[in-house]
């Protein structure tokens, strides 16, 4: 209701919009008063009834004022200090202006027609640079992997610098190359790949020359080969080329070579560090002594040399090592070949006599099978080859000429039918000559050799000299010196079957004076009749009754028996007391009686037959033949 | 030349097993019963193969040479150590038999040569040639046979002929496994006596069983590697005060480096 009646009151509208308004918000309002208060001073009645005609005159002096400067911007009037063009001018501008751009516009038109395909040559060229891009990442890959680095081109190549780790990496790398260009191959790309590895193989070639020359050098100076991994490396790198290596291992050989002989030859003369030990050369007056420390030495000497060959070596995994090793230590050890040969020479003459000689071969045969297993197939053995064959030969040349010199100081047999002197003499050669060579397990064929060549002329000698004497003075003569060769030889190895055949020989002998000796007591104690008459006793004949057979001539030889009985040697060969062996005194004794007991036997069982007659045949002959033999016993 | 060989040394890649390194001083069997009573290194030892003042030396070698009568066990010692096999059958040694064994000693790679020379009278002539130069003799008897103890005088009295320098000398029973605690007893009473008549350290060992076979290797390897570095580094010490500068040292105490050794120092000695 209340807004109707305030639509419907015009005053009361106009008083809420001024009540409404805010002043301070009214910019316009605000400053249409400021600019009253310019003028509008005094506030009197006639003031105010003055009021709209002074801001009507002051309107019209604004708009004036504006007229007259648009008019002289019209005119282009120089005014004050500006240079205002005219608006004709600015129109006729605008229009020039307007006709440029136009001109303008075409032609970027036309110049935009134009780049439109200098725009898609760019793009085509953009996709082009991506690819070459991506080919240039390919191709410095590739150049990484098949290509050396500077740096490694100048360690392979220049020959004035030490061989480091460095070059065996580059060294390793060329050769991987090497390898990946035969992969790379499949793939095609024959040209580059065969340039490539033509070149890698250059590199190899110049590596391999230079390592060489450096290996060459540093085996020169080397101490032991044990301590230098660089140079195992390098002679496993120089597997690739066999010949160069063969070279180093030469090179490394002559130096040790030189070295082991000047070593061989100072502890020979100088002896060790601060004279221990003693020169080998002090004991030059002993032979044994001598040879044996100076083929001692050399085989001390082999392990070590062996040792840093294999050192040396140890990189070689493409071929057997132990071959090679064996090849360099019979390299090193060719140094001493001569040095030794010359002393070994010197020693080995005949004035030493045989027993020293055999002692010699003995150890140079020793040696020969202790260092051919280290250094089979080298200078060195053949040398000691050659020296075993002449010692072996001065042994045997000298053994005779001893032997010859002593059998013929050998007497003709005594009368003491025992061994002469010179046999003594001869067996002792013998002895000291075996034992000489006992030091190393001796051959069987050499020891019989040696012993034939003592014993043959000897026994033959002995049959000689035996040949001249009555036939039990023979036997008896050749069974004591057979008796004596048999007891010396005895005490050796290897001589059974010399000894069989010596025991055969006493044998014989032995045979033949058991025979002699029951003739002669069958012969002594009367009983070659009895014997006769036993063996040929007729049929039904009576022994009782046959002359020499009667109870009292039995009697003659049982009395003869009892004799015997008491003093078993009496009735002995004057030769059966010369042996020197009493179990072969015994021997024949025993065989001898044996012969008689069994004819005592015989007549024993004659006698005590009832069909041969005899009275009291217990009294005749009381004891039995085993009583008998008892008391023989 | 020298340098270069320095600077391989450190990289030598090979090494003696576990078994064969040893970084202290292995003790006697008995303290009472020995000569070489130092518990460690030598001083100039230690700091000579620490700082590497050996490099040039190369590889050292001892000796070792191992006597005794037939049959006491020698070689079944040595090959109980080398190939850690024992053989219940006599086999004789012909001459002299050899073997050698890598160590690593402080580090510095070490080489023991060991001769086992043959009991057997028939022998002696060959293997009396292995004892000169030796830098240990080992006399070897045979626990359960006290003759062969008696004759161990004579066998080192033929050992210590050949050398002008005293070697080290150990007195070793052997076949401790046939003998009883109590039996044992008695016999080590009298080998102790032996050992101290003869300066000898002493030991007993089985190779049957393999009692004290290593710790006693590795007291020989220790012993003479110490004499031998101490030695050298008296050498290079006197060479130093001749000022010679080319005056180097090489390597070895087998036949080969201890004849160069001796012609560098011939100033030194005048028994030539
Ligand atoms: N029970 C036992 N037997 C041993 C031991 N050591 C060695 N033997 C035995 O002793 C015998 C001789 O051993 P070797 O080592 O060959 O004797 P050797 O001292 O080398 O003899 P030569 O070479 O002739 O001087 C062999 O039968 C071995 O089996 C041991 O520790 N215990
Ligand atoms: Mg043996």
């Amino acid at each position: 209701m209340e807004s109707t009646t305030d639509k419907a009151n015009p005053l009361a509208k106009k008083l809420a919009k001024i009540q409404d308004n805010q002043f301070e918000n009214d910019k316009d309002t605000l400053e249409a008063l400021k600019e009253l208060s310019t003028f509008f001073n005094e506030n009197s009645i006639r003031t105010r009834r003055n009021l709209r005609g002074e801001i009507e005159g002051r309107s019209l002096a604004i708009n004036q004022d504006i007229f007259k400067a648009f008019h002289q911007v019209k005119e282009g009037k120089n005014l004050n200090f500006f240079v205002i063009l005219s608006l004709d001018d600015v129109h006729s501008q605008v229009l020039f202006m307007n006709q440029s751009c136009k001109g303008m516009s075409s032609k970027l038109a036309a110049v935009k027609m134009r780049t439109h395909q200098l725009m898609s040559q760019m793009t085509s060229f953009q996709a082009t640079s991506n690819q070459l891009s991506m080919e240039q990442m390919v191709a410095s890959k590739m150049i990484e992997s098949f290509q050396l680095t500077p740096a490694e081109m100048t360690e392979l190549q220049s020959f004035d610098r030490a061989i480091t780790a460095e070059f065996f990496t580059a060294f390793r790398k060329s050769k991987h190359i090497h390898q990946q260009c035969k992969l790379l191959l499949q793939s095609g790309h024959q040209a580059t790949v065969f340039e490539i590895m033509e070149q890698m193989a250059s590199f190899q070639e110049t590596a391999l020359e230079r390592l060489y020359r450096w290996t060459q050098n540093q085996c020169r100076n080397i101490d032991s080969p044990d301590s230098n991994i660089l140079l195992t490396q390098a002679i496993s790198c120089l597997q690739d080329r066999p010949v160069l290596l063969k070279y180093v291992v030469d090179e490394y050989c002559t130096v040790r070579r030189g070295l082991v002989a000047r070593s061989f030859l100072d502890a020979l003369t100088v002896g060790g560090p601060h004279g221990t030990p003693r020169p080998i050369e002090l004991h030059a007056h002993d032979p044994a002594r001598y040879v044996g420390d100076m083929l001692a030495w050399l085989h001390q000497m082999t392990p070590t040399e062996k040792e840093n060959a294999q050192a040396l070596l140890k990189g070689c995994d493409k071929s057997d090592i132990t071959e090679l090793v064996k090849g360099a230590l019979a390299n090193i050890t060719e140094g001493v070949c001569r040095p030794l040969r010359l002393r070994l020479e010197q020693v080995i003459s005949p004035d030493i006599g045989p027993a020293v000689l055999h002692t010699l071969s003995g150890l140079i045969r020793f040696y020969l099978n202790t260092i051919g297993e280290v250094v089979p197939n080298s200078a060195l053995i053949e040398t000691l080859n050659d020296v075993f064959d002449q010692c072996h030969h001065t042994f045997l040349t000298s053994l005779e000429s001893h032997v010859q010199r002593l059998l013929e100081r050998i007497q003709p047999p005594s009368q003491d039918l025992s061994p002469s002197l010179g046999v003594n003499q001869l067996l002792n050669l013998l002895r000291d000559v075996l034992s000489g060579g006992h030091i190393v397990d001796a051959k069987p064929s050499d020891v019989s050799e040696v012993v034939s060549r003592v014993l043959d002329p000897l026994l033959h000698l002995i049959e000689d000299t035996a040949g001249r004497l009555p036939r039990v003075d023979q036997a008896a003569y050749t069974l004591n010196c057979v008796y004596q060769i048999h007891s010396s030889l005895s005490l050796y190895e290897h001589v059974e079957e010399r000894l069989e055949n010596l025991q055969g020989l006493m044998e014989n002998q032995l045979a033949l004076l058991s025979n002699e000796q029951a003739t002669s007591l069958i012969h002594s104690l009367g009983l070659g009749p009895v014997c006769a008459l036993l063996q040929n006793q007729g049929d039904g004949e009576l022994l009782s009754n046959i002359p020499g057979m009667d109870s009292s001539s039995l009697q003659s030889f049982l009395v003869k028996l009892d004799a015997l009985l008491g003093a078993p040697d009496a009735l002995q060969l004057a030769q059966w007391k010369l042996l020197i062996s009493g179990s072969h005194r015994k021997t024949i004794q025993r065989r001898a009686l044996d012969t008689v007991l069994s004819i005592y036997e015989q007549l024993y069982d004659a006698v005590h037959n009832p069909a041969n007659c005899y009275e009291n045949p217990s009294s005749i002959m009381p004891r039995t033949p085993q009583q008998v033999r008892d008391l023989l016993a | 030349m020298r340098q270069s060989r320095s600077a391989t040394l450190k990289m030598m890649v090979d090494r003696a097993p576990n078994d064969r390194q040893i970084n202290k001083l292995p003790p006697p069997y008995l303290k009472s019963s020995t000569p070489y009573a130092g518990s460690d290194f030598r001083p100039e030892v230690k700091s000579a193969c620490i700082s590497n003042r050996l490099v040039s030396a190369g590889l050292k070698i001892s000796k070792v040479i191992i006597l005794g009568n037939v049959a006491v066990g020698k070689s079944c010692l040595v090959n109980r150590f080398c190939h850690s096999v024992f053989d219940q059958n006599y086999k004789a040694t012909i001459g002299v038999d050899f073997e050698v064994e890598r160590f690593d000693i402080l580090q510095v790679p070490f080489n023991l040569q060991i001769w086992d020379t043959a009991g057997q009278e028939r022998f002696k002539c060959i293997a009396s040639s292995y004892y000169r130069g030796a830098h240990a003799v080992v006399v070897a008897f045979d626990l359960t046979n006290l003759y062969s103890l008696s004759s161990c005088p004579a066998w080192l009295e033929d050992a210590l002929k050949a050398n002008t320098v005293r070697p080290l000398v150990f007195l070793v029973g052997t076949k401790r496994d046939l003998l009883s605690e109590a039996a044992y007893k008695h016999v080590e009473d009298q080998a102790t006596r032996m050992a101290r008549a003869l300066q000898a350290e002493y030991w007993c060992v089985s190779s049957k069983c393999g009692l004290n076979i290593d710790t006693f290797f590795q007291r020989i390897a220790a012993l003479t590697f110490n004499v031998s570095v101490s030695q050298e580094c008296r050498e290079i010490d006197s060479s130093k005060e001749i000022g010679n500068g080319l005056v180097t040292l090489k390597k070895t105490e087998n036949p080969i480096g201890g004849m160069e050794k001796r012609k560098r120092l011939k100033n030194d000695c005048c028994n030539s």
